[in-house]
C-alpha cells in the first residue's frame, strides 16, 4: 500500500522527465534518419513534422509512464505499437500534397524505428536503477531463494516490487535443475552448498520456494541450516503450499514465517476438485459455526468453488463479519448471507432452511474446549447434541443433498463431555442414513494446528510473554493436521456419496506435545529450557494422554482417497436417540449436569466420564494398545504404550 | 327410532363428525401422497395424525418441518402449531382415528411383480385397532381387487361388518409431484366404496377438501381407473416410440410429424418419444394390471408390448449414436461421449428411475468413455456402485467430446452454446428445438 502511494507522488515528475527525454531522443532519431537512410530530400521543417507526429502518437499509445516500475515485454510491445502508429500517420501525412511532403517512406520508417529503439533505453535504465535502488536496502535481511520455478520467480518478483519488504535477494539456490539466472537473480549453487553460501553471503533468511516441495527436501534444507553455528544460522521460510494457492487469487505477496506444520512429518494433502466442484458450484451452501476457525476455513475453500450463495450461520456477529469481509476482499466473493442464529433454536433454524434451501450443509458449530465444556455440561449438550439434531432434521426436511458433521477424534472412546457429545452427534447423523434424501457424513478431525484455542496459538502467546510454556504431560501424544488440509479432506469426504459414514483422516504420525512446544520455542528463535522453560501442569479432567482415532473394536475401510478412511460402526435407531434427546432436553431445562452425563453414558457406552476434577492419571490409565494395533492399518503408525508414571 | 337401522345410524353419525370437523383423521404413510392430504385436511380444521414407520418423518412433522416440495412450509408449520397436525410411529393409537387413509407405496419386486407387502402389513395394524364407526380409505396404486381381496379380508378378521360397523373405500391418489397447477386440492378424485354406505361416507370425507369427487360403483372400478390412467400414458409413449423407430427407417423426422399432428384440435394428444421411460409410475403401474390379468388366463398384450418397446429405446439410442459416430468415421469403442442430463425428466433432481442410467451402462459396455453434466444431479451412483460426478459444461469439454448425447432436456442448459461447440450432438429429447442456426451437427432421435 505504502509503495503505491509513494510512487504516485513521484509519478508526475517522472512522467515529465521521461517525456523530455523522449523529445530529445525522437529529435536525434529524426535528425539521424536522412544520414542513415542516405536520402537527403527532406527539409528540416518536414523532418520536424515527422518527428512531432512520431513523438505525439507514440506517446499517446505509450501513455502509461507509471509502468516505469517494471519494463516488460508488454511495454516493449506498446512502445513498438506507438512507433508503428506514428510511422503510419506520418506516411499518411506524406500523401497529402503540401510544401512539406517530399520525404520518402524510408526516412519515415527509419526515423520511427530508431526512435523506438532509443526510447527503450531510458526505460530499461530506469527499471535497472530502481531494482538496484530497492535491492540495496542496506537494512534489509539478506535472503537466499531455493528453487527456480514459478514459485521462486513469483517470490523474487514480489520482493523486488514491494519496497516495504525488508529483504534483499542475494541469490538463488538451485534445487536440482541447473539454471544460471532466475528472473535476473544469479544462481549461486546447489542445495548441498547451502551452508557455504550462507556463510559467504551472510544470509539471514532461506526461502524455500518450490511448489509442493517434497518434504524430504524441505527437511534437508532445514537440517543443513540448523547445523550452522548460532549467529550464522538463518531462518528457513517455506512459501505457502499449493492448496493455499488453490483459489488462484492469492498472490505470493509475502512469504510466511516458517510454519509450525512444517515440523509435521508428512507430505501435503492433495484432493480431487473435479468431484467436489459440481456439489458446490452454483449451489446454495450453508455453513454453521462459520465464524469459527474451522467454519471460516470451510467458507474460504467453498468460496473458491463459486457457489450461488454461501450462508454463514453463527452467533458471534464479529467473527461472521470478519469472515465475510475476508471472503469479499481476499477472495472477491460476495454472494454471502450472514444469519445470526442459535443452532439449537428449532424455529430459527427452520426459518433459515425454509428461506435458503441449501443443497449442502456443513455443520461446524460446536463447543469444543474440553475443560470449558466439562464445566458447562448443559450448554455443551444443548449446542453439540440438540443443535446437531435440529440442523440435521431441518437439512433433511428441506431436501439438502449433503450434510457434513465436523466431528473430532475426541469422540473416540470419549473421556470428556465434549467427546461424548460429539460422539452422540455422530450417532444422530448416522441414524439419518437411508431415512431421508440427504446424505449424512461425519468427518473426525484430529487436533488441527491454528484452530482457535488449540495448542500452537497458546504456545506462541506464551513465547511472546516470555514463557514458560505449559504442557499437560511430557508423554502426551496428539495427532496434528493443518486446518486447510483437514477442511479439504472434509470436502472430499462430502463428494464421495457415502451415506451415514464416519470418516477418519489419516493424520500422519502422532506428535509429542513436548516436541511441539520445543519446536515452537526454537522457531521463535529461542533455546528450549535455556531461554524459555516448559513446565507440566498435569492432566485436567476429561483429558487423555493418548487420543484414538477409532473406537476400539471399530474396523475401518479404505476410500478412494488415500488419506480418508471410514470407521465401520454400528448404527443407532433414530427413535431411540430421539428419546435420549428428549431426556437431555428435560435435564437441560432443570440445569441438571449429572443427568446429562448419565444420559450420555447410556447412549455412548464407551464414554468414561472423568471421575474427579483434578489429576487422576492413575485412575484413567491409558489403554492405547488395541487402538494402536488397529491403527497399524491406516499407515505406519507406531504407538508404543507408555506407562503413566507420575 | 326403530325406523333407522344401526348401519345408517353409524354412517350418519360419522358423516356428522366429518361435517363438523370433530372426526380425527389418520393418514398412514406421510410421503408425497399422504402429507399433502394430511395438510389439506388439517387446514380445514380436522385433527390429523400422520403415521409413518420412518421416525425421521415423524420427528420432522413434530418440529413443524416440511419435507415435501408440494406442501407449503408455513401451512404445515401453522397446522402443527395449532395442534391440528401431529405424527406418530405408534400404530397402536389408530383406534383414536375416525377416518384412516392409507397412502403407503406399492413398488415392484425384482421380478416386476407388484409388491403389496406394505398394504398387507398396514392392513394387519389397522385390523388390530379397528373399532365400529371408522372409515378406512386406501389410496395406494395397486391392481384391481386389492381393496376387497387384501384389505377387506384382513379387516373382516376383526369380526366387524363392513358397511355396517366400519366403512371401506378405495380412492386412488392423483398426485403429480412438482405440478404447480394441479395439486391435491384441485385435482378431481375418484372414490369407490365397498357398499353404498361406504361410498357415501368416503365421498363426504373427500368432499371436505377436494373440489370434485367422482363416485364410482365399486373399489374395483376406482382401482382399475388408476391403473388405466397410467397404462394410457405408457402405451401412448410406446406408440410414439415405435413411430420413432419407424420414421428412422423411412428417413422421416418424427418430431415434424408430431408437431404437425398436434395441431389437430380434437382426437389427438401429444406424447413425445425419448430414451426410455422413467419415474415412479409409468414404468411400474401397468405391470400390476398385467400381473393380475395372468391370474385370469389373459395376456394384456398392449401393456406387454408397450413395456417391450419402451425398454428397447435405450438400445435404439445407442444405435443412433453409433451411426452418427460412424458418419464421422468414429466407432463407439474409444469415443468420448459427453452425456447432457441424467435426471428422468426435465428440471428435476431424481435420477434413480432414469433411463439415462441404462443408456450410459450400454455405452460403457461398448467401450466408450463417458462423462456427464446435469445441473440438477451433481453426482449419482450407478448400479455397479460406481460414483459419477457432473463435469462443468465448458466449451473445452464440449469441443473435446466425440459426441454430446442429450438424454434430459433441462431448461437451465444453453443448447445453442452446446450445438455451437460440439462436434456432434445426438438429441433424444429435441431439446435443441429452439436452436435455429448451425445445427448441421445435430442428430435427432
Amino acid at each position: 500500500m505504502k509503495s503505491t502511494s509513494g510512487s504516485r507522488g513521484i509519478r508526475p515528475l517522472l512522467r515529465a522527465a521521461l517525456f523530455a527525454t523522449d523529445c530529445v531522443l525522437v529529435a536525434i532519431a529524426v535528425a539521424a534518419a536522412p544520414a542513415i537512410g542516405d536520402v537527403h530530400s527532406a527539409s528540416t521543417a518536414e523532418l520536424a513534422i515527422i518527428g512531432g507526429i512520431i513523438l505525439l502518437v507514440g506517446s499517446y499509445v505509450q501513455i502509461r509512464y507509471e509502468s516505469a516500475r517494471t519494463f516488460d515485454f508488454h511495454d516493449v510491445l506498446r512502445l513498438f505499437a506507438g512507433a508503428l502508429a506514428g510511422a503510419i500517420l506520418a506516411l499518411l501525412f506524406e500523401q497529402i500534397p503540401t510544401p512539406f511532403s517530399h520525404a520518402s517512406g524510408r526516412i519515415v520508417a527509419i526515423a520511427a524505428m530508431t526512435a523506438f529503439v532509443l526510447r527503450m533505453i531510458p526505460r530499461i535504465a530506469l527499471v535497472q536503477l530502481r531494482t538496484w535502488w530497492i535491492g540495496r536496502r542496506p537494512d534489509g535481511k539478506r535472503a537466499l531463494v531455493v528453487g527456480h520455478g514459478i514459485a521462486a520467480q513469483s517470490v523474487i518478483k514480489a520482493i523486488l516490487e514491494d519496497r516495504t519488504m525488508p529483504l534483499v535477494v542475494v541469490g538463488c539456490v538451485d534445487d536440482g535443475v541447473s539454471e544460471r539466472r532466475v528472473d535476473g537473480v544469479r544462481v549461486l549453487g546447489d542445495v548441498a552448498q547451502l551452508p557455504d553460501l550462507v556463510r559467504a553471503h551472510a544470509i539471514d533468511v532461506v526461502i524455500v520456494a518450490i511448489s509442493a516441495a517434497p518434504l524430504a527436501l524441505v527437511n534437508r534444507i532445514k537440517s543443513l541450516c540448523v547445523a550452522l553455528p548460532e549467529g550464522l544460522r538463518p531462518r528457513v521460510t517455506v512459501v505457502p503450499e499449493a492448496s493455499d494457492l488453490l483459489s488462484e487469487r492469492v498472490r505470493v505477496a509475502r512469504t510466511q514465517e516458517l510454519r509450525i506444520e512444517d515440523v509435521l512429518d508428512r507430505d501435503p494433502v492433495v484432493i480431487d476438485t473435479v468431484g467436489i466442484r459440481p456439489h458446490l458450484e452454483d449451489q446454495v451452501v450453508l455453513v454453521t459455526g462459520a465464524g469459527g476457525s474451522i467454519g471460516g476455513e470451510i467458507c474460504r475453500q467453498i468460496a473458491t468453488f463459486e457457489p450461488r450463495l454461501l450462508v454463514l450461520l453463527g452467533h458471534g456477529e464479529n467473527s461472521l463479519f470478519e469472515i465475510e469481509r475476508e471472503l469479499r476482499e481476499k477472495y472477491r466473493f460476495d454472494r454471502t448471507r450472514i444469519v445470526l442464529a442459535d443452532v439449537a433454536d428449532g424455529a430459527a433454524i427452520r426459518a433459515v432452511f425454509s428461506a435458503y434451501r441449501p443443497r449442502v450443509v456443513l455443520h461446524a458449530a460446536a463447543h469444543k474446549h474440553v475443560p470449558i465444556v466439562e464445566e458447562n455440561v448443559c450448554e455443551a449438550v444443548r449446542n453439540n447434541v440438540l443443535g446437531t439434531k435440529v440442523v440435521a432434521l431441518a437439512a433433511a426436511a428441506s431436501g439438502a443433498a449433503k450434510f457434513v458433521l465436523l466431528s473430532t477424534d475426541k469422540a473416540v472412546n470419549p473421556t470428556s463431555v465434549m467427546g461424548a457429545t460429539k460422539r452422540m452427534a455422530e450417532l444422530i447423523c448416522q441414524s439419518f442414513a437411508g431415512g431421508s434424501p440427504t446424505e449424512f457424513v461425519s468427518v473426525r478431525f484430529g487436533n488441527v494446528l491454528g484452530s482457535r484455542g488449540s495448542v500452537v496459538p497458546i504456545f506462541r502467546a506464551q513465547v511472546q510473554a516470555g514463557g514458560p510454556l505449559t504442557i499437560t504431560h511430557r508423554e502426551m501424544l496428539r495427532y496434528f493436521m493443518t486446518i486447510p488440509e483437514a477442511v479439504s479432506l472434509v470436502l472430499q469426504a462430502m463428494s464421495m456419496g457415502l451415506d451415514g459414514e464416519v470418516f477418519v483422516l489419516d493424520m500422519g504420525a502422532p506428535v509429542r506435545i513436548v516436541d511441539l512446544a520445543e519446536a515452537v520455542i526454537r522457531l521463535s528463535g529461542y533455546e528450549p529450557y535455556r531461554d524459555i522453560d516448559i513446565v507440566e501442569r498435569g492432566i485436567r479432567p476429561g483429558e487423555k494422554l493418548f487420543e484414538e482415532i477409532l473406537t476400539s473394536g471399530e474396523g475401518f475401510t479404505r476410500t478412494s482417497h488415500e488419506r480418508l478412511f471410514i470407521a465401520k460402526q454400528e448404527r443407532r435407531d433414530y427413535a431411540e436417540l430421539c428419546d435420549a434427546i428428549d431426556a437431555l432436553r428435560a435435564a437441560i431445562r432443570r440445569n441438571d449436569a449429572h443427568a446429562c452425563v448419565d444420559i450420555l453414558t447410556r447412549v455412548v457406552p464407551e464414554y468414561r466420564p472423568a471421575a474427579s476434577p483434578l489429576p487422576a492419571v492413575a485412575s484413567e490409565s491409558p489403554q492405547p494398545t488395541t487402538a494402536a494395533v488397529e491403527r497399524g492399518v491406516i499407515a505406519d503408525f507406531t504407538l508404543t504404550p507408555i506407562e503413566a508414571n507420575i | 327410532m326403530k325406523l333407522l337401522d344401526a348401519p345408517s345410524l353409524r354412517a350418519s353419525a360419522l358423516k356428522k363428525k366429518i361435517l363438523d370437523r370433530s372426526a380425527v383423521v389418520g393418514v398412514i404413510g406421510i410421503g408425497y401422497v399422504g402429507l399433502p392430504l394430511a395438510v389439506e385436511k388439517a387446514k380445514v380444521g380436522f385433527r390429523v395424525i400422520g403415521y409413518d414407520r420412518n421416525p425421521i418423518r415423524v420427528d420432522q412433522i413434530r418440529q413443524g418441518l416440511n419435507y415435501i416440495r408440494d406442501v407449503n412450509d408455513d401451512e404445515l408449520a401453522q397446522a402443527v402449531e395449532a395442534g391440528l397436525l401431529s405424527a406418530s410411529s405408534d400404530f397402536g393409537s389408530l383406534d383414536s382415528c375416525d377416518c384412516i387413509v392409507i397412502c403407503v407405496p406399492t413398488p415392484l419386486t425384482a421380478n416386476k411383480e407388484p409388491d403389496i407387502s406394505f398394504i398387507r402389513s398396514v392392513a394387519a395394524e389397522v385390523a388390530r385397532e379397528l373399532r365400529p364407526g371408522q372409515l378406512i380409505c386406501l389410496e395406494s396404486t395397486t391392481y384391481p381387487g386389492t381393496t376387497e381381496e387384501v384389505l377387506l379380508a384382513a379387516l373382516a378378521r376383526s369380526g366387524l361388518q363392513v358397511g355396517e360397523e366400519f366403512f371401506l373405500a378405495f380412492s386412488p391418489e392423483r398426485v403429480d409431484p412438482g405440478n404447480a397447477r394441479y395439486t391435491t386440492k384441485n385435482t378431481s378424485k375418484v372414490v369407490g366404496g365397498v357398499t353404498p354406505a361406504c361410498l357415501d361416507v368416503a365421498a363426504t370425507f373427500y368432499a371436505q377438501t377436494i373440489a370434485q369427487v367422482v363416485p364410482v360403483s365399486s373399489p374395483r372400478v376406482a382401482e382399475m381407473t388408476k391403473v388405466f390412467e397410467n397404462t394410457f400414458r405408457a402405451v401412448n409413449i410406446a406408440l410414439v416410440n415405435e413411430m420413432t423407430l419407424l420414421c428412422d427407417r423411412l428417413g422421416i423426422s418424427v418430431w415434424d410429424v408430431l408437431d404437425a399432428a398436434a395441431t389437430k384440435p380434437f382426437g389427438i394428444m401429444r406424447f413425445d418419444p425419448g430414451p426410455g421411460v422413467g419415474g415412479h409410475c409409468i414404468p411400474l403401474d401397468p405391470f400390476y394390471l398385467a400381473w393380475k390379468a395372468r391370474e385370469y388366463d389373459m395376456n394384456v398384450r398392449f401393456i406387454e408390448l408397450a413395456g417391450e418397446i419402451n425398454w428397447t429405446m435405450p438400445y435404439f439410442v445407442r444405435e443412433k449414436l453409433m451411426r452418427a459416430l460412424n458418419e464421422n468415421g468414429r466407432s463407439l469403442k474409444g469415443s468420448e461421449i459427453f452425456v447432457l442430463g441424467v435426471a428422468y425428466k426435465h428440471d428435476i433432481e431424481d435420477w434413480r428411475e432414469s433411463p439415462a442410467l441404462k443408456v450410459i451402462d450400454l455405452l460403457k459396455r461398448d467401450g466408450s468413455r463417458i462423462t456427464y453434466h446435469d445441473p440438477h444431479v451433481p453426482s449419482f451412483t450407478d448400479e455397479h456402485g460406481e460414483l459419477w460426478h457432473s463435469l462443468p459444461l465448458s466449451r473445452e469439454i464440449l469441443e473435446r467430446a466425440d459426441a454430446v448425447l442429450i438424454l434430459t432436456d433441462h431448461a437451465a442448459i444453453d443448447y445453442g452454446r452446446v450445438c455451437d461447440a460440439a462436434r456432434l450432438v445426438v438429441d433424444t429429447r429435441n431439446a435443441t428445438r429452439a436452436v435455429r442456426d448451425g445445427r448441421t451437427n445435430v442428430v435427432l432421435l
